[in-house]
């Protein structure tokens, strides 16, 4: 035991990480829960990533034809095989075939889950507090807001991949809403179609998302949340919303030691979230849903990754050609938050109005959501646009149609 | 049984009471024990992550035997048998996390308590 | 002589930093270009669907592209019309018109509305197309001097009113904002081949 102190000891001594690890953070925002969610968010992606790591190793993208049987957690208990894609046949072998499969991709998933959670958390919380108002707070913020975009955007992925039915009702309105998207004579659609190649889900469009989701996504993660952990790391965190400013001076000044007192609590933190997720998994997993392959016959009713949902709602809701843009506004907004909230204090009683707007904010994502579960849509909605098209784009035949009779 | 593939061991549901009884009773013991002195609710805690790592080896043992059983996979039986036991070996990973996470706050609690700048 | 040797270093960071951003970015180039598809980029797209081209000609066009008419009489049949790194979902049926006679025809299953696979109605003859996602209605009009669009004010004036053309898959309910996209066919021999496609 001693001789192993003394080695950690040496470690810390001569790879000079007393420096480091014994920098001193500031107490009240281990104390305030409003300071937690950012930790949560972190951790979730590097749990993610490791479990990610290993599903990707057993996944095989594709959609040549297969055949699985029913997924058990959905209550089906027939000896019938299904017809699958490829994909949904190798998730079928990660989750129920392979001995602790099951478990790694619950983790994933929930932790996903709860990733998507805490980031939104997040958001909100710093927006009461308008961390940004402190000097490099709005770098911060923006690092945020992209973050916050490329994380719903993993779990739209990663909800496609196993290319289960609603996985592919996911992937299909997301290669054709954007026909919708034309505000400035920038034809979004198109541009869907020119990078993808194909507006119905193929091999190719597949591999581009397994991509995106495995790769290119989270390196951009990776990058952004390393500049903005450097940015916590010399620029501190967002000082308590107290009015009074010696007091707020004085929970500033009170500080203690990154290790070992900020370190225990974070592992405690990390274990804690590890044990909640394995809990999810052992009380409440989630199915495999069932498979479709193209040409079959789809059951109604759709359902959307949840983190989405609000959206969909939305567009579903308001005209289309409206609607469609409405994240790209919410995030705009959220980018010049920063410019507008300029003046007065930092705390919660002068900022009243921005308090609001940020309860607004979340409400609008809020409402959706729950909405989108609750509600459904009436089937006679009649869009405001109609486009009427002349018979050479709406005619099964170039000339006159050629009858085929007995 | 309809199971192509039998199970030797404990059934599912007594080790989800074992689990459960386990992980309860440390979790308890623990938390109580933190109040009084961190050093014996380490100890506590040790014990019980023994046997709790102890349980969740036993478990993955009974899942390696059901899912490297030939024919395993034939009926849907079987899935749903390799479903419960890694739902519980879940449950008794969640556990040994959770005595962990405890300990480790607990040492922040103390060291907060101990004061400022103390190390 | 201190301001002259500042001076330099920073032409030199200058010239050494461009360069090296002019040659990412032309590294950049062909990682992005090979990603893109050129050939969809140029196709023409009008009345929110884009042209796509899956033979000139009837006499050489693949056999996978095609579906005989006797497998047509036993119900609508479902095809993946596959070109390049494309697919388009298809759905072959027999059309039966006003007139008694059966009509081949072809449509695109992805949903005008938001582009859920459709699922085809009417049994053994092709009638109209069903989404399940949010119940829009696609019915082909199956009379040869076209369906009117208003059938009280087609009472009145039958022949000033605006008629639908005959087989277009217009919609009858639900938010679709255009009638469902066509594939066009020809018929050669006992088999109907798709020759041209909208998406
Ligand atoms: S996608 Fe067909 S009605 Fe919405």
């Amino acid at each position: 035991m001693k001789a192993l102190i003394r080695l950690w000891e040496l470690i810390l001594e001569r790879f000079h990480l007393k420096e480091f690890l014994e920098h001193p953070v500031p107490r009240f925002s281990s104390l305030n829960p409003l300071y937690w969610f950012g930790d949560v968010a972190a951790m979730s992606f590097f749990i993610l990533a490791i479990t990610g790591f290993a599903l990707a190793l057993l996944y095989t993208p594709g959609l040549s034809l297969t055949k699985t049987p029913p997924d058990p957690l959905l209550g089906h208990n027939a000896k019938e095989v299904y017809d699958a894609t490829e994909s949904y046949s190798s998730v079928y072998k990660i989750t129920y075939l392979t001995p602790l499969g099951f478990i790694l991709r619950q983790i994933h998933l929930w932790s996903a889950y709860m990733m998507i959670f805490a980031t939104l958390a997040h958001f909100f919380a710093k927006f009461i507090l308008g961390s940004y108002k402190r000097r490099g707070g709005g770098a911060l913020w923006l690092l945020g807001v992209l973050l916050g975009v490329l994380t719903i955007g993993q779990a739209v992925l990663g909800y496609i991949l196993p290319l289960h039915l609603d996985g592919i009702l996911a992937i299909q309105i997301g290669l054709n809403l954007f026909r919708y998207f034309d505000y400035f004579g920038i034809p979004v659609g198109q541009l869907v179609l020119s990078v993808l190649g194909s507006l119905f889900v193929t091999d190719q469009v597949i591999k581009m998302i397994y991509v995106l989701h495995i790769l290119i996504v989270p390196a951009i993660i990776l990058v952004l949340l390393g500049l903005k952990i450097n940015g916590i790391l010399y620029g501190g965190v967002a000082p308590p919303p107290i009015k009074d400013e010696e007091l707020r001076r004085k929970a500033m000044e009170e500080k203690e030691p990154f290790y070992p007192h900020r370190f225990a609590l974070m592992v405690g933190q990390l274990l804690l979230q590890l044990s909640v997720i394995l809990l999810l998994t052992a009380m409440t997993p989630l199915p495999l849903l069932e498979p479709w392959v193209p040409g079959q016959e789809v059951p109604p009713g759709v359902r959307p990754p949840w983190p989405v949902m609000w959206y969909y709602t939305y567009v579903k809701m308001i005209d289309p050609f409206i609607s469609v843009g409405l994240p790209i506004f919410l995030v705009l907004f959220a980018m010049v938050v920063p410019l507008l909230d300029r003046k007065g204090g930092i705390s919660i009683e002068e900022r009243w109005v921005w308090v609001i707007i940020a309860i607004v904010y979340i409400a609008i994502i809020g409402y959706g959501t729950v909405l989108g579960f609750l509600v459904d849509i009436p089937k006679e909605l009649t869009p405001l646009t109609r486009i009427s098209v002349p018979p050479d784009y709406a005619v099964p035949y170039t000339g006159t149609p050629q009858a085929v009779g007995p | 049984m309809m199971l192509a593939v039998e199970i030797q061991g404990l059934s599912a549901t007594t080790l989800t009471y074992v689990t459960a009884a386990v992980a309860v009773i440390g979790a308890i013991s623990v938390y109580g024990l933190l109040h009084v002195d961190r050093r014996w609710a380490s100890y506590t805690a040790l014990l019980f992550e023994a046997v709790l790592a102890a349980l969740f080896a036993y478990t993955t043992n009974i899942i390696y035997a059901l899912y490297s059983a030939p024919g395993f996979g034939s009926t849907v039986e079987d899935v749903v048998h390799g479903v419960t036991y890694q739902r519980i070996a879940a449950g008794i990973l969640s556990a040994m996390l959770f005595l962990a996470a405890l300990v480790s706050i607990g040492y922040y609690m103390e060291l907060q308590k101990r004061g400022v700048g103390h190390e | 002589m201190t301001m002259v040797d500042e001076d330099r270093r920073n032409v030199l960071k200058i010239f050494i930093g461009s360069s090296v951003a002019l040659s990412l970015g032309a590294l950049t180039t062909p990682l992005v270009g090979s990603v893109i598809n050129a050939k969809a980029l140029a196709l023409k797209g009008e009345y929110s669907s884009v042209e796509v081209v899956l033979c000139e000609n009837v006499d050489n066009c693949p056999e996978e592209y095609s579906v005989p008419i006797s497998e047509l009489r036993q119900g609508p049949k479902f095809v993946l019309l596959k070109k390049g790194n494309m697919a388009i979902p298809a759905v072959f049926g027999l059309v039966k018109a006003a007139d008694g006679k059966e009509y081949p025809a072809a449509y695109n299953t992805v949903c005008t509305h938001f582009g859920c696979p459709v699922n085809p109605t009417g049994g053994k003859y092709l009638t109209g197309f069903v989404c399940p996602c949010h119940g829009s209605f696609f019915n082909i009009c199956n009379n040869p001097n076209g369906c009117p669009e208003n059938p009280d004010e087609c009472a009145k004036t039958p022949d000033k009113c605006k008629r639908r053309p005959f087989l277009e898959a217009y919609v009858t309910g639900g938010p679709a904002p255009r009638s469902l996209r066509p594939i066009k066919v020809v018929v050669k021999g006992d088999r109907v081949y798709a020759v041209k496609a909208y998406i």
